[in-house]
């Protein structure tokens, strides 16, 4: 049986297609408005959820800052205006309330920030400052899908990215660097299990990789919830390794 | 010729790199002429602390697309965005036409009005796919984020417990849904 318009559609946008089925596809988009007008909305609706699965983690750590910064700033409960319903009543407070009142705010809010127990994915937000995917130096020119990979990791669409190291890979087993990569893109697309995987892996391959692929192991620890395996794993970062000072600061803060 | 960013791009920056203490300067400069804007137009302290958050967030998500420069003023791109969205959240409410009534002004306003226009039209069109993502069933939700994060079909069917040839079909059905949905949403040809 014939596959349908839809799954041509994703096998085409996942490039599994060969290049026979391509073509013929292409014609057919081109001959055909309204298939063309789902293949865009189809292409469209990928890369919109793409980006916002790409972004969620950001946005959660910004969101839970705004919270906590915009409940000082905004006097809820109270008008500090004009009401636009021309008959809203102003609670008309004394400065020296005002003073003692953001006085008393402040303190509760800085009190609170210092004080809660830090969450793994706000750790995670502090700690996990991407590498930059820096390919190209390596000769990457010359092996495109290394190329797209670093374009599309240096621009957050770790999908693209971990699709295109995993062909890379394909053809190159034992490139550690991109292996580490991949584990990244895995660990921002929240899929833990691979990631850590893979940082095992490049973590055990004694390469010059080896050391970052064991912070970042144990950052995917941590935001499985796995505060003992993060432990362990930020204790075994050497003292010569440029990541032992975050390691140790992050150990007081998991154990 | 590419237009060079606006010395403002360190709020961006702030935002981008979720910085504590910048985001509060953020906060003690522009929060005040935000809180009188809603404020002024039938809102409450908490619709403008909400606006405000709002138009922070979705400014920092499309600082993060490739290619996006600040050109302008980030006060008067701010403002416009929270203006912008603070009318689309009347109009939710009211459900009729309605207008703004401020009398700020600001240099580069055409600058930051269209800067401004496109992050808002983004964003409701964002909205607009994820509304619609998220009505699909659990079953299509899981499927879809796994195989448009990279993992084969192959791989998917495994996750989920399904054979490689119903992963692919239940995939197909659940995409003629979605693209039903969003291509009779009467905003889909609107909001471009």
């Amino acid at each position: 049986m014939a596959p349908d318009l839809y799954t041509i559609i994703e096998d085409y946008l996942d490039g599994t297609l060969t290049d026979q089925e391509r073509q013929a596809f292409e014609a057919d988009m081109r001959n055909n408005p309204e298939s063309a007008r789902v293949l865009t909305t189809i292409q469209e609706a990928r890369k919109r959820m793409q980006a916002h699965w790409a972004d969620e983690l950001a946005d959660a750590a910004l969101a839970e800052t705004l919270h906590q910064i915009g409940s000082a700033h905004f006097q809820s409960g109270t008008v500090s205006g004009q009401s636009g319903g021309g008959g809203g009543r102003v609670f008309r407070i004394s400065p020296s309330w005002w003073a003692a009142a953001a006085t008393l705010a402040t303190t509760v809010v800085a009190a609170w920030l210092f004080l809660r127990p830090p969450s793994n994915e706000r750790l995670y937000a502090q700690y996990g400052t991407l590498l930059e995917a820096d390919f190209v130096v390596r000769g990457a020119a010359e092996q495109p899908n290394l190329a797209a990979a670093e374009t599309a990791f240096n621009s957050r669409n770790f999908a693209e990215a971990l699709r295109r190291l995993n062909m890379h890979l394909a053809q190159k087993p034992d490139d550690e660097q991109a292996r580490l990569f991949a584990g990244l893109s895995q660990l921002e697309l929240r899929q833990y299990d691979q990631a850590i995987s893979l940082f095992q892996q490049v973590s055990n391959s004694k390469n010059i990789w080896a050391d970052e692929a064991t912070w970042y192991l144990a950052l995917a620890y941590l935001r499985k919830d796995q505060h003992d395996a993060c432990a362990r794993t930020l204790s075994s970062i050497p003292p010569g390794s440029g990541r032992y000072e975050q390691a140790a600061e992050l150990l007081e803060q998991v154990r | 010729m590419s237009a060079s960013p606006h010395p403002d791009t360190r709020y961006i920056q702030a935002l981008l790199d979720n910085d504590n203490r910048e985001i509060a300067h953020i906060y003690s400069l522009f929060a005040a002429r935000i809180e009188r804007l809603v404020c002024t137009n039938s809102g409450s302290a908490d619709d403008a602390r909400d606006v405000f958050q709002e138009a922070l967030l979705t400014i920092s998500q499309q600082a993060r697309r490739p290619g996006f420069v600040l050109t302008c003023p980030f006060e008067a791109y701010l403002y416009l965005v929270c203006r912008g969205k603070w009318l689309n959240e009347i109009k939710r409410r009211k459900r009729t036409m309605v207008t703004i009534s401020d009398t700020e002004r600001f240099m580069d306003e055409t600058e930051a009005d269209a800067l401004a226009e496109s992050v808002l039209m983004e964003d409701e069109r964002n909205k607009l796919f994820r509304r619609f993502f998220d009505k699909l069933s659990e079953n299509c939700r899981a499927l879809l984020k796994l195989s448009w994060t990279g993992l084969s079909m192959q791989e998917v069917g495994e996750t989920l417990g399904m054979t490689y040839g119903y992963a692919r079909k239940r995939k197909s059905e659940c995409i003629a849904q979605l693209t039903e949905w969003i291509q009779a949403a009467s905003e889909f040809s609107t909001l471009k």
